[in-house]
Formats: C-alpha cells, sequence, structure tokens
C-alpha cells in the first residue's frame, strides 16, 4: 500500500468507485432479499430495457442526435427473435436469440438511418418517434407478429426457457448489460467517441476537422440500435411473450426519462436513470400505502422529474456533484477559475507539426464570390496563401473577412470563383474534403467540446494523424493503444505549445475565454495543417496572452505553415503580416506589405474616413 | 371505380383538415418561439373531452361551451410556454424543450386520463346536423365539411393577423431574427406568450370542431401531435399555408392508400411521404432553403 502515491490511489477511486458501488450493488441485492422468482422476471424486464435506454445514450448522450429510434429497434429485435423462436424452438437458445437480435436491430438501424439522417436537431427526434409509434400498429396488423395478441412462447411451449431460468437467467442478463455498459465506456473514450463528442458541440466543428458527419451520425445510430437489439432479446427469452403492449411508444419516453434523469452522455447515466424510471414503473405498487396512487400518477412524476432535472441538473444524477456545486457557490465565478487554471506558458520552440517540412505548394483563392439573397457578401476575391507566410485578412465589420474564410474552409459554397491547394483542386461547400487537404481552422467562437477535458478537445484533432481503425481504438487492440499514445503525446505537444500542458486534464466547459480560445488553436494545429485560417484569434486576450500569440504564430509561420489571418487588431496585423488583404464590402481594395497597405489611400479613407 | 378515388380524395381533404388544424398550432408557436409544441396534440385533446364533458354531461348549450373550451385549453398552453418552455430556452441546444414540452404533454395526459377513468370513448353529438351530406358522387359528414372550413377560416385569421396588426408583424419579424427584433423593441418573450395564448385558442377551436369527428378519446393525442408533424414536414416550417397544404397531401395520400391496398399500411404511407419530401426537399415543399450557420 505505502508503494502507491495517495493521488494516484484517490483518482483511481474517484474513477472507479461508482461502477464498483452499481456493479455490487446489482449483483448483491436480490440474493439478499431472497427475492422470488416472479420478481427477478421483473428485474429482467428492467435490464432489458436499460439496455435500450443505453443505445439511447450512445446516439443522443454521445453523439447529440435526438432519437427515439432504439424503442422502435427494440421492438423489431424483439419480435425477430420471437418468431425465430416461436417457428424453431428446437434450435433457437439465448445466444442465437441475442445474436439474432443484434443483427436485426442493425440491419433496421441502417434502413432507417439512411434518410432519416439527413435531418437533424428536433427534426429527427420527431420522425424517430413517429417510428416508435408506427411499429405497434404495424405488428397489428400482421399474421406473422401474432396480431393484437402478440406472441407468446410460452403458451405454445410450456416448457420453452427450461434452460435458464430463475437467479441464473438474472446474472446473465445482468452481466449482458455489464457489457454493454463496459462496451460504451470503451466507445466514449475511443477516437470514435471523441468523434459523436465533437458532432455533438457541432456538425461544423466536426466537419472541420475532416469528419464526416453524416457517416459519422449514421455509425452512431447503427450503433446505438446494436444494444436496443440485445435488450429485445432479453426481453423475449425472459419474458416468454411479446405483444402490442410491450412496445408501447410510452416506453421510448420512458427510456428518455431515464437517460435525462441519469444524465445523458454519462456511461451511468441510462442505468441510474433506468433503476428509477422503470423501476418506479415495475415495483411501485409495490410501496405501501402510496403503491396504487403512484402507478395511476406515475406518467405525471415521470413528467414532473423531468422538467426538474432538465431545467435544474441538466447534466443528470449522475453528473451532478453536490461538491462542485457547494464550491462553486462558497467562491465564485472569477476567483474559481483563477484557481483551477494554471496561467499559460508558451513556448517560444518550434511548433510539433510534421508535414510542414514537405513542400506544399500554395492555397489559391481566385475570383471567389459568394452571395446571400440580395446581398453580394464576397465580391470576386483574389488570394494566395503562401507556406511559411502569414496573410493577414482586414476590414472593416461586414466587408465579408469572415464569409471569406467561410468558403476558403469549405462551409460556404461559392457563387463563381476557383480553389485549390497545392495542385488539388477544391471547392467551397466540401468542408471535409478542405480540411482533409490539410487545412484546419479556428471560429470566432470557439467550439470546444463540453463535458470532457481539455486534452480530448485536441485529441479529437490529433486522432486524425494517426491511421488506426475505429474498431481497433475501441476495443483497445495493439495498434489501437499504439496510436493513441502517439495521438495523446502529439495533443500534449500541441497544448504545451500554447501553454496549456498543465490544464490538459481539466474540463474544458469552464474555461475561461483566452484559454478557449488557445485551446482551439492547439486543436488546429493537432492535425498537422498546412495551412491555418484563424478567425481573430486575439480577441478577448490578455495583452499578456497576445503577445504569447505573436511569438506561436511566428513559430508557426517559420515551421512552414501558411496563415490567414483574419483580426481587428491592427498592431498584430502590421507587426507580423508579410502580406496583407483590405477588404471593403466585399471587394478587395488593397493587397501588399503591411507599410504599402497602410499608405494606401483607399484604406485611410475606409478606416480613418480621411478624404 | 373513379368515384370511389374522388371520394377518398375528398375525405382525405377532411381528413387532413383534422391534421391541419393540429399543424397550424404547432406553425404559429413554431414560428415565433423556433419550439415544437409537443403538447399540442394534448392541448387538443383536453379540448375535445371538455366538449364532451360541458356538451355531454353538463349540459351546455353549444356557444357557452365552446368559448369555455377556448378559454380554457388557452390558458393551459399559457401554463405551459410559462412554467416549461421559457426556461428550456435558455439551453442552447433543442433537447430542453423538445423534452419539457414532451413532458407536458404527458402530465396533462395522465390528468385526463385519471379524470376520465376506464371509460370507453363515446361519441360526442354534433351541433350540425348527422344526416351526410351528397354532392355527386361524393358523401361528406357536415362536420367533415366543418373541419374543412374551421380549417380555411383559420388560416385566412392567421395570415390576416400576420399582415396587418403589429402584433402579427412583431411575431414575424422575431421568427425571422429574433435578436434584430429585440433590438427594434419587440420583446420576443411576450411575443413566445402570444403565440402560445393563439396556439392554445385553435387548439381548443379544434377540439371542438374535432369532438364529434374522434369521439373522447384519451389515447390519441401522441398520434395526432405526430400527424401535426408529418404535415408541416411536408408542407415546409414556418409556413402557414404550407401546412396548409401539407396536411391536406397527407390526409389524401393516407386515404388512396387505404382504398387501394390497407388501412394497415395507412401511418406507413405517412412516413413514406415525408421521408420522399425529405430527399428531394429537406426544408419542405413551402420552406425556405437554409444557408448552413458557421
Amino acid at each position: 500500500m505505502s508503494r502507491i502515491s495517495t493521488p494516484a490511489v484517490s483518482r483511481w477511486l474517484r474513477r472507479w468507485s461508482f461502477s464498483i458501488v452499481v456493479v455490487l450493488a446489482l449483483a448483491g441485492l436480490p440474493p439478499l432479499r431472497g427475492w422470488t422468482d416472479f420478481d427477478l422476471l421483473r428485474l429482467d424486464h428492467i435490464i432489458a430495457l436499460v439496455m435500450v435506454a443505453i443505445g439511447l445514450n450512445v446516439v443522443t448522450g454521445f453523439a447529440g442526435q435526438l432519437s427515439l429510434g432504439p424503442g422502435a429497434v427494440f421492438a423489431v429485435g424483439g419480435y425477430v427473435a420471437a418468431i425465430l423462436a416461436f417457428h424453431y424452438p428446437d434450435h433457437v437458445n439465448l445466444p442465437v436469440m441475442c445474436a439474432v437480435g443484434i443483427g436485426a436491430a442493425a440491419i433496421v438501424g441502417l434502413i432507417a438511418g439512411v434518410p432519416a439522417l439527413r435531418v437533424s436537431g428536433f427534426y429527427l427526434g420527431m420522425v424517430t418517434l413517429y417510428l416508435a409509434l408506427l411499429i405497434p400498429s404495424i405488428v397489428d396488423s400482421f399474421e406473422v407478429t401474432g396480431g393484437n395478441n402478440g406472441i407468446d412462447l410460452l403458451q405454445k411451449f410450456p416448457d420453452f426457457t427450461q434452460d435458464l431460468s430463475g437467479m441464473p437467467l438474472y446474472e446473465v442478463t445482468l452481466g449482458a448489460m455489464l457489457a454493454v455498459v463496459a462496451f460504451t465506456g470503451l466507445l466514449l473514450y475511443s477516437r470514435v467517441g471523441r468523434r459523436f463528442t465533437a458532432l455533438r458541440t457541432s456538425e461544423v466543428l466536426a466537419e472541420s476537422l475532416g469528419v464526416k458527419a453524416y457517416r459519422t451520425k449514421l455509425l452512431a445510430f447503427v450503433i446505438s440500435a446494436l444494444p436496443a437489439g440485445l435488450g429485445g432479446a432479453f426481453y423475449v427469452y425472459s419474458q416468454e411473450l411479446i405483444s402490442k403492449s410491450s412496445i408501447d411508444p410510452l416506453i421510448s419516453i420512458n427510456l428518455l426519462a431515464a437517460c435525462v434523469i441519469g444524465g445523458f452522455g454519462r456511461v451511468w447515466g441510462p442505468v441510474v436513470g433506468g433503476a428509477i424510471v422503470l423501476g418506479l414503473d415495475q415495483f411501485g405498487s409495490n410501496i405501501p400505502l402510496v403503491g396504487e396512487r403512484l402507478q395511476e400518477w406515475e406518467l405525471l412524476i415521470n413528467g414532473v422529474l423531468l422538467i426538474l432535472i432538465i431545467l435544474l441538473l441538466p447534466e443528470g444524477l449522475v453528473g451532478f456533484r453536490p461538491l462542485d456545486a457547494l464550491r462553486r457557490l462558497r467562491r465564485r465565478g472569477v476567483e474559481l477559475r483563477v484557481v483551477r487554471f494554471p496561467p499559460t506558458v508558451m513556448s517560444s520552440g518550434p511548433p510539433p507539426l510534421r508535414r510542414c517540412a514537405e513542400p506544399a505548394g500554395v492555397f489559391e483563392l481566385s475570383g471567389i464570390s459568394k452571395r446571400f439573397g440580395g446581398v453580394l457578401a464576397v465580391d470576386g476575391v483574389d488570394l494566395t496563401l503562401r507556406p511559411g507566410s502569414l496573410h493577414a485578412l482586414i476590414g472593416p465589420n461586414g466587408s465579408g473577412k469572415t464569409t471569406l474564410l467561410n468558403v476558403a474552409s469549405g462551409f460556404y459554397r461559392n457563387d463563381s470563383g476557383t480553389m485549390t491547394v497545392g495542385n488539388v483542386r477544391t471547392r467551397g461547400g466540401d468542408a471535409v474534403g478542405v480540411a482533409r487537404l490539410g487545412v484546419a481552422r479556428t471560429f470566432q467562437t470557439p467550439k470546444l467540446i463540453a463535458g470532457v477535458s481539455i486534452l480530448d478537445n485536441v485529441l479529437v484533432a490529433a486522432d486524425t494523424t494517426v491511421a488506426c481503425t475505429g474498431f481497433e481504438s475501441v476495443f483497445r487492440l495493439p495498434r489501437g493503444i499504439r496510436c493513441h499514445h502517439v495521438a495523446r503525446e502529439r495533443a500534449l505537444d500541441c497544448l504545451r505549445h500554447v501553454g496549456l500542458e498543465a490544464a490538459a486534464g481539466l474540463h474544458a466547459g469552464e474555461a475561461p475565454h483566452g484559454t478557449r480560445r488557445l485551446v482551439e488553436i492547439a486543436r488546429a494545429m493537432a492535425t498537422d495543417p498546412l495551412f491555418l485560417l484563424l478567425d481573430e484569434p486575439a480577441a478577448g486576450l490578455s495583452p499578456a496572452e497576445v503577445e504569447g500569440l505573436k511569438r506561436m504564430l511566428r513559430s508557426l509561420s517559420a515551421a512552414g505553415v501558411g496563415v490567414l489571418l483574419v483580426e481587428h487588431n491592427m498592431p498584430l496585423v502590421l507587426d507580423l503580416a508579410d502580406e496583407v488583404t483590405v477588404l471593403h464590402r466585399g471587394s478587395r481594395i488593397a493587397h501588399g506589405g503591411p507599410a504599402e497597405v497602410r499608405r494606401h489611400p483607399d484604406v485611410m479613407r475606409v478606416y480613418l474616413g480621411a478624404a | 371505380m373513379l368515384s370511389d378515388n374522388v371520394n377518398a380524395l375528398v375525405i382525405g381533404v377532411a381528413i387532413g383538415s383534422v391534421y391541419g388544424l393540429i399543424a397550424i398550432g404547432y406553425s404559429i408557436v413554431y414560428a415565433a418561439t423556433r419550439v415544437f409544441n409537443l403538447g399540442q396534440g394534448d392541448l387538443i385533446t383536453v379540448g375535445v373531452l371538455l366538449s364532451y364533458y360541458l356538451l355531454v354531461v353538463a349540459g351546455w348549450v353549444g356557444l357557452a361551451a365552446f368559448a369555455a373550451i377556448v378559454a380554457s385549453v388557452a390558458i393551459i398552453s399559457v401554463i405551459e410556454e410559462r412554467v416549461v418552455v421559457r426556461p428550456a430556452l435558455r439551453r442552447a441546444d433543442s433537447i430542453g424543450w423538445f423534452i419539457t414540452t414532451l413532458a407536458f404533454g404527458v402530465i396533462v395526459r395522465n390528468i385526463y386520463q385519471n379524470l376520465y377513468g376506464n371509460a370507453e370513448a363515446r361519441a360526442i353529438p354534433s351541433p350540425l346536423s348527422s344526416k351526410a351530406i351528397q354532392i355527386g358522387s361524393v358523401v361528406i359528414s357536415p362536420q367533415e365539411l366543418l373541419a374543412i372550413i374551421a380549417l380555411l377560416a383559420i388560416t385566412v385569421a392567421v395570415e390576416l393577423f400576420y399582415h396587418r396588426t403589429w402584433w402579427g408583424h412583431a411575431m414575424r419579424a422575431t421568427s425571422e431574427d429574433r435578436d434584430t427584433a429585440a433590438l427594434r423593441g419587440i420583446d420576443p418573450g411576450r411575443v413566445g406568450l402570444l403565440a402560445f395564448a393563439i396556439g392554445g385558442c385553435i387548439a381548443g377551436i379544434a377540439g371542438y370542431v374535432l369532438g364529434p369527428i374522434l369521439f373522447s378519446d384519451v389515447n390519441e393525442a401522441l398520434s395526432l401531435s405526430l400527424k401535426g408533424f408529418l404535415a408541416i414536414a411536408i408542407g415546409g416550417f414556418g409556413s402557414i399555408r404550407g401546412a396548409l397544404l401539407g396536411a391536406w397531401a397527407l390526409g389524401m395520400t393516407e386515404q388512396m392508400v387505404d382504398l387501394h391496398s390497407s388501412a394497415a399500411y395507412e401511418p406507413v404511407a405517412g412516413l413514406g411521404l415525408v421521408l420522399l419530401v425529405l430527399i428531394v426537399r429537406p426544408t419542405g415543399i413551402f420552406g425556405g432553403a437554409a444557408e448552413r450557420e458557421v
């Protein structure tokens, strides 16, 4: 004991104590209480549904896509398993049913996901809620699904599940759920999970890192279907029947409630929330005196709980840290930040970039125009970014700087003009393609992934520079682990370069503004870019931080990166830039070295109002 | 055969008008607040159940019942805005209001389900004659005709309100750009409240008109909510005319599927139509193309 340092132990305890308590409680509860088989059956029911909630957590909590699809997938997985068991009772056992349930889930997830994911936000939520409503009415009207009566295995084969029941079945079901929890834990802290959280933060952010938003959404959608299908199979196996009432759309709402109450995006969230919501559903009537009332008003209780949690504890019960909240109340805002965020010490050494040694050619924009309705925001602008040179883009508010940057980074489709990186032709509107050519960017309002550490925010970008598959990363295969170490080192190097190494482990959501900007720059650097587009990086930085930023930008261009700097801070621009382009009302009115541009009559007129 | 088709299309318009009455309530609220009120179906069900209670149990006369229903549902809608919608709008994402309005609907449903008890869904008498009207080969009940007329009247009234009154302008301005509207002295909070009040009135009117068509069924609210959503998804968000036409298109498609295959495929047809629209034109037929926000 004495050999292990105390901080390591406490960190380990902090990370795992919750999991240990939950696992012990779940495994120990029924035998200690001496529960009857009927109680165990209800527990099996709860656990099967919790698996569905865990799937919901993957797509909505991790990837931020509001979806009620898992409830519908649960129904399909359950019915397919039941139909199979009904027709081939001799060949079907639990593993087969699970495999079939998962397989059916994957297929349904893919079929539903491909069209549904063309939309996002609440729209996706509505379409999937409709799906959950649709399936009960479909099974109602077909013979193969048993119509209104559903499929009752026990009625047809009185000794159907002899090989596993009671306590052993509970243990197996519990084991399966814990395996699913462990899987989502591995998933969340893998390169796949990091992409999901980037997507959750903003589709734009994900694409700026070269992550294909649609594909990532589809992956999240399909992965979320797998535990739902498994839950369906376990449901049918333990309850020995499935019918319209087993897949009521209210279940989807209950599962949503479970995730919200437990905490979306937390690995244990759906389990804790599920224990509360589904426990009330199954065992509420056991509570003496109020039991009957409780069942009558179950929906109301869930609804009120949902509203209270969403409004008061948006992180859910698992994310709720009463000690932190107390601490925050004691010492407010600013002081807390000073205490928790170490001062930045930017390095003046070379940045941790590899690619810029290669001859890259130039990033050439020519004749770019962009129109919004009747407004010509950018009008035939030419701009060239050279490796190792810093190009400043200045102009009054509304002159089209950010619009041009959004075209250059591929987020806006340009109405005319051409873009080439090196000798590769590219186009506005293809953000992922532009990013993959080695063009990185930051945003005027930093887009940091909340709920994960600053290191993870940079890691998601560093992941794009190492070659390993999501599978290798999720299941911690040797190559996945090796790649993770390389990416992690790279992310730490980038953080060190912007002076945030000491803050790597802190929560990004709590970072003050200056820190957020620096994290974004570190993240852009971590993609190992050839060209870097910075949208007002100095806005909101302290004078000391601006000095650090200057040193950093110099070292970046010294290392061979071509930097485009959109900026209002004129001293900074004139001090750093090799080339300056001035925009006014969408057109380029001047271009040249800083000294030349400063003397340009049009520029003086626009900036100083001189005649 | 032709007459069957024509009849199905006319019934489709009538059923579509039921969806349209739901959809317009959504549209008003959505345009002003960017909130899709998932409790709307439950508000309409409250209207239906109140008209059952007042007309059948308490024996009120039609007009008094109508006024009471519209007022009560509007009050519930305003309470919803205050208690669950406005606080949720402080969150940046749409998950907040999606869940709180869904939860509000669930709470209201639980209350009316318990008040109504386990009784069967019963017919609500129509103030109009129950004798079907026959025009050529088309047969339609007076109440269904009333649904079509009510929908058209509400659409016209809402369009007039949008274009002729200060509050209507304020509401359209807020839907265009909340912040700029606020700079011009329009309080988005009050606009939101007004939108929920109007949405509630429409839900109340819809409940009164639909009562004789839908019966006093306590389990249909979620399905109604989603049908209204499908109508808007087809027609385009934020467009009142779009909601109307989307609703009719949905109703007619369902009736045609019903006629030519089986009623079992009716709900699938709605989803299919929406997915088709999504693939061809993701913003709906009358929705404007949206530039992505960076």
